[in-house]
């Protein structure tokens, strides 16, 4: 338990790594232009601003997951 | 009055060589190859004595031994096992079933006889 | 447009419904009926998001883009590192630890003039943060009313003098609310659970409240988001805004730090995130749901400020109040007074949290150490557990009134705007001395001092200061041009570094002195031998667990540890308390506890949580005499702590080889019994077969011996029997030694490739006789064309396998009419060879019993075949030493002919063997 904790702490903090990288220059740089209608910039920060949220969900808390798609596999524990 | 035996072994050339000793020292005798006809033997024939093989088709000697032992309806005949296994859990064991006398193969003729009529005065 | 009355009665409705959730709470709480959930811990996370950000972010995005969005990404980034937060929780709950002084103080040995020191910084940064939330409700309320701010007071009360206007009503009524739901226990750490679900409304209804906002102003005002961004690209100065050209990146990535930090270090969430935590499975939900929270709320800003920017192209407006102006000046009074509730929301919930967490520290840390060593007569009174409550209530309402006096001072002075990211860069100062305590023991208390007054003097010159001169109170000369004109000192541009904007100026500066005074400091300077200790609890908290060193040596008197205990507690809480401890330990009397170290800690703990780490450390002091430890002692403590953890893991390691090895002996042993048995059973078998054709050979011959006139033809048939039972003893005594040697694997195989055509016509040749003797009609069946088949084996072996199928089939046959078929085959690289007799078969049950050594399969036969009982075990493993396989088929006589191949009936022995070299069969 106390491992597959110290797993998931460590994979999260790989995660807000990554998000240090996407969020700050010079990829926000790149963020310039309009895409559908809606500045690239804005499009960019939401959503992998989204995507960090979906993947620290899945990583912290597999209650939540499960219990949106409560599959065969329950048992598991 | 001559006493009946009855020979029970799987190999027919021991139960010849026992036949024609025990033939020629006076005894009535019969011959069975198994366990099954052994018993049939001993309600028909009624022998005084019973020869009886262990290792043999259809019903060990052992089994024979328990079952006759197990009938109080019939006269209960003598029986000496036979056997060419010389363990001695082979021979307790036969004797707690009920036997009265435990041979190892291979035998001298002249113990054997002697052994059968050991046991035969004792009744 | 809107009736006073109704907005005043709408405000009273919402702060009544906040008493009447946080009531609910509590009381489920009582009842045992936690309302604590994961969500509901999140949710109160959220109290992050003050009225600040319900009006202020909107403002920012109007002239700075998206910069405002670096507030609410650094938060998100730092809840990834969930790793920090996992052990600032466990640490505090270990050490009953009550807010971020507590905490810092603990750390470096209880001293209660950082904790003092910590807590003035706090109060200093903070008060004008609660002082903006207070100005947001007025400045909100005078935007609805702008010819009559204090309608909101009933004419009666406007009379009294010591009624200024609504904002202190707001301020009196949060400060009621504080004491009853902030300070139910006198224990900090225990939870105040009615007060985080208040919070946690709180959050909830702001968000939805300006997420509504939001939707009704880009969809209401305007069509959509497009349209928006649309409309806004086509003006020049707005449409730049939207660029990543218009962001100063230094400027982000400092702001994302700085939040990042605040995130940690501002007292509200230190209370919400560590102190008010009740379960740390919870901050598996908070690490996603907090950040979605804050996405949401930050999904219309930008869309908000752009339709106030259009729509006010060129003209003056407030930017910081576009969220309530923009309904107002529609005359949409619903979405008025959602805008003017929602930032009642944002601002309470901050005033509530941050009150009780600086209450907490100013009555922990600063006014009872003063107390406590002070000339009241207050540490001989009985009970003192009603005065702490009395001393934390009165300075909620203190600071309540600071912060209001503050906002009356301020009024709309620039210090009031901008104190926000000021209280920030206040709060960040604590991260060197927090952070660097959690992870590096070599961290010391001279350290942190240094750190946190070199930060916080550098935040007073480049923050406060100037914030105060962009206000009008001080000359603001200092800020560009130095202080008496010496320029490398002016507080905006420190040693001419004037590329960054204030805030980030600010963080570098004062983190960089910060940091560096902590470690170089803590480096030269020797840390005390109490501190050793607890920095090291500190660091290895998650490694440590509960086999905490004790690191304590005096001798004490339970009587004057349980009184003090009473005394601070009130007799029934420390009655109930020392209950439990002491049936922990299997003792039935509290008198009977043993005054040693695990005791003395353990009544430190329990202060702790209610007078703080450093005042409960002077008050266990005071009544034990502790022997001072030399560092030297408490190092040796540690690292024979260490080594004893690293010995028992080194033995648990043991311990398992140990039984692991064991269990392989086991089996092994096991085997060897079963080897030993098989053996034995072997080795018993073997006499019996022995002894039987013994048995005859000495029956007859001593019959012959016995008796000279034994007729001629008697002597005969016995002789010839003799001579029978002697070639079987013979045989016997052959395969016996034969088969020994083949299963140890010590014969000399004499390999060469042969067709196995000749070698099956010459063999079959050999016992031909056999056939004979019984009449049996044997057909032997070869590949056509007299195609070789090729295989690799010893010819003498493979005749032996070949003539003792063939013996065997004899013996089965039928005495009439017997029939036995030999055949060759290959396929799939393999040779096949076939022998089948049409004897009587041989049932299922004995088809694999017949390969096992002595058994025949002649139970179920009328007249036992003659035999060893070893030819067939024999020849599989010939077979099986060249690669190929050996087994019986047999069906009922009466099988007949499946799939046009011919399955002969009786039984069929087959055997294969593997062709030799592909290059010699072509098919």
């Amino acid at each position: 338990m106390q491992k597959a904790l110290q797993k998931t702490l460590l994979k999260l903090g790989v995660a807000g790594c990554l998000a240090l990288i996407v969020f700050n220059y010079p990829l926000l740089s790149l963020y310039r232009g309009y895409l559908g209608g809606l500045p690239t910039l804005y499009v960019m920060l939401f959503g992998l601003w989204l995507a960090l949220i979906l993947i620290a969900r899945r990583l912290a808390d597999p209650s939540v997951v499960n219990s949106f798609k409560r599959t065969a596999n329950q048992d598991f524990e | 009055m001559t006493h009946k035996i009855l020979i029970v072994d799987d190999e027919p050339n021991i139960v010849m060589s026992i036949e024609f000793l025990l033939k020629k020292e006076g005894f009535a005798t019969e011959t069975a190859g198994d366990g099954e006809l052994a018993l049939d033997k001993v309600r028909s024939f009624l022998p005084d004595l019973v020869l009886l093989d262990v290792m043999m088709p259809k019903k060990s000697g052992f089994e024979v031994c328990e079952i006759l032992r197990a009938d109080t309806t019939m006269k209960q005949p003598r029986i000496i096992m036979l056997t060419a296994k010389g363990r001695e859990t082979e021979q307790a064991k036969g004797l707690a079933l009920g036997a009265d006398a435990y041979m190892l193969k291979p035998f001298s003729t002249k113990d054997l006889v002697a052994k059968i009529r050991e046991i035969l005065a004792a009744c | 447009m809107i009736a006073t009355w109704f907005v005043g009665l709408v405000t009273f409705v919402y702060l009544g419904s906040l008493f009447a959730v946080a009531r609910f709470g509590d009381r489920r709480a009582d009842a045992g009926r936690s309302v604590m959930t994961a969500t509901v811990y999140a949710l109160g996370i959220a109290v992050y998001c003050t009225s600040w950000t319900f009006y202020g972010s909107v403002g920012r995005a109007t002239t700075g883009g998206f910069s405002f969005l670096t507030i609410y990404l650094g938060p998100t980034i730092m809840f990834l590192f969930a790793a920090v937060i996992l052990k600032m929780i466990r640490v505090s709950k270990t050490l009953r630890l009550t807010s971020i002084a507590d905490f810092i103080a603990a750390r470096y040995g209880k001293s209660q003039l950082l904790a003092g020191f910590v807590t003035v910084i706090a109060v200093i940064g903070i008060i004008p943060y609660i002082a903006l939330q207070l100005k947001a409700i007025a400045y909100s309320l005078k935007i609805i009313f702008p010819d009559d701010p204090e309608a909101l007071i009933p004419d009666a009360l406007e009379a009294l003098a010591f009624m200024p206007d609504s904002t202190a009503i707001i301020a009196i009524i949060l400060a009621v609310f504080t004491i009853l739901f902030g300070t139910r226990h006198l224990d900090v750490t225990e939870r105040h659970e009615g007060m985080v679900l208040a919070v946690a409304f709180e959050s909830v209804f702001k968000l939805v409240a300006f997420m509504a906002i939001g939707a009704y102003v880009v969809w209401g005002l305007n069509d959509g988001f497009i349209d928006l961004f649309q409309r806004a690209e086509a003006i020049p100065n707005i449409a730049k805004l939207l660029q990543p050209e218009s962001i100063n990146f230094g400027n982000w990535f400092a702001l994302t730090l700085l939040s990042g930090i605040a995130i940690l270090m501002l007292p509200r969430q230190f209370q919400i995130t560590v102190v008010e935590n009740v379960d740390e499975t919870h901050l598996r939900r908070a690490v996603w749901l907090f950040p979605l929270y804050l996405l949401l709320i930050n999904i219309f800003v930008l869309p908000i400020a752009l339709a106030g920017l259009i729509q006010f192209n060129g003209g003056a407006f407030e930017a910081d109040t576009l969220v309530l102006t923009m309904p107002l000046s529609e005359g949409n009074a619903l979405m008025t007074l959602l805008a003017f509730l929602g930032g009642l929301s944002a601002a309470t919930g901050m005033v509530i949290v941050e009150t009780i967490a600086l209450a907490t520290m100013v009555s922990n840390d600063l006014v009872m150490p003063i107390l406590l060593r002070g000339r009241f007569d207050f540490a001989n009174r009985k009970d003192l557990s009603g005065l702490i409550m009395l001393i934390r209530r009165s300075t909620i309402v203190v600071l309540l009134f600071l912060g209001y006096l503050y906002y009356r001072s301020a009024g709309e002075a620039y210090a009031l705007v901008s104190i926000g990211l000021i209280s920030f860069l206040a709060v960040a100062q604590f991260a060197p001395a927090m952070l660097g305590g959690l992870y590096w023991k070599e961290g010391n208390r001279l350290g942190a001092f240094a750190g946190l007054g070199f930060g916080f003097a550098i935040w007073l010159y480049t923050a406060l200061l100037p914030s105060f001169a962009k206000s009008g109170w001080i000359d603001s000369g200092f800020i560009m041009d130095g202080p008496w004109g010496i320029s490398l000192l002016a507080a905006h541009k420190l040693m001419g570094l004037d590329s960054l904007d204030p805030i980030a100026h600010t963080l570098f500066w004062s983190l960089l002195f910060n940091l560096g005074a902590y470690i170089v400091v803590s480096i030269l300077t020797r840390q005390e031998a109490s501190e050793a200790a607890i920095a090291s609890q500190f660091v290895n908290i998650q490694k440590a667990g509960d086999s905490v060193p004790r690191i304590w040596r005096g001798t004490a008197s339970a009587e004057a540890l349980i009184e003090l205990l009473k005394r601070f507690l009130g007799p029934r809480q420390a009655q109930l308390r020392l209950q439990r401890y002491a049936s922990n330990r299997g003792i039935s009397k509290i008198t009977n506890l043993q005054p040693d170290a695990d005791f003395v800690l353990f009544a430190e703990t329990q202060l702790a949580g209610t007078i703080g780490s450093a005042s409960a450390h002077v008050m266990v002091s005071s009544v034990v005499q502790e022997e001072e430890l030399g560092l030297d002692e408490v190092l040796n403590i540690l690292d024979e702590a260490s080594q004893v953890r690293a010995h028992s893991k080194e033995l648990e390691r043991k311990s398992n080889e140990l039984e692991a090895a064991t269990r392989d002996l086991r089996q092994a042993n096991e085997k060897l019994m079963e080897v030993d048995r098989l053996k034995d059973d072997f080795m018993s078998t073997v006499t019996h077969e022995l002894r039987t054709p013994l048995t005859s050979i000495r029956a007859f011959s001593e019959m012959l011996h016995d008796d000279p006139e034994m007729g001629a033809e008697d002597r005969t048939k016995f002789l010839g029997i003799i001579v029978g039972e002697a070639e079987r003893l013979t045989r016997l005594i052959n395969q016996i030694l034969d088969f020994a040697k083949l299963e140890s694997g010590r014969v000399d195989w004499e390999v060469e490739r042969l067709d196995l055509s000749p070698l099956l016509r010459a063999t079959a040749e050999s016992v031909g006789q056999l056939f004979r003797d019984k009449g049996t009609v044997f057909v032997l069946e070869l590949p056509e064309d007299q195609q070789p088949v090729w295989v690799d084996v010893d010819r003498d072996r493979l005749k032996q396998v070949v003539i003792n199928l063939l013996s065997n089939a004899v013996k089965f046959v039928p005495p009439v009419a017997g029939l036995i078929r030999m055949s060759l085959s290959f396929a799939d690289g393999y040779a096949r060879v076939s022998v089948n007799d049409n004897g009587p078969g041989i049932p299922e049950a004995y088809q694999s019993i017949i390969f096992e050594r002595f058994r025949q399969g002649g139970n179920t036969m009328t007249d036992k075949p003659q035999g060893t009982g070893l030819g067939l075990p024999i020849s599989r493993e010939i077979v099986e030493h060249f690669g190929g396989r050996l087994w019986v088929e047999s069906l009922p006589v009466e099988a007949s002919n499946q799939d046009g191949q011919e399955v002969a009936s009786g039984s069929t022995f087959v055997f294969t063997l593997p062709l030799a070299g592909d290059d010699v069969l072509a098919v």
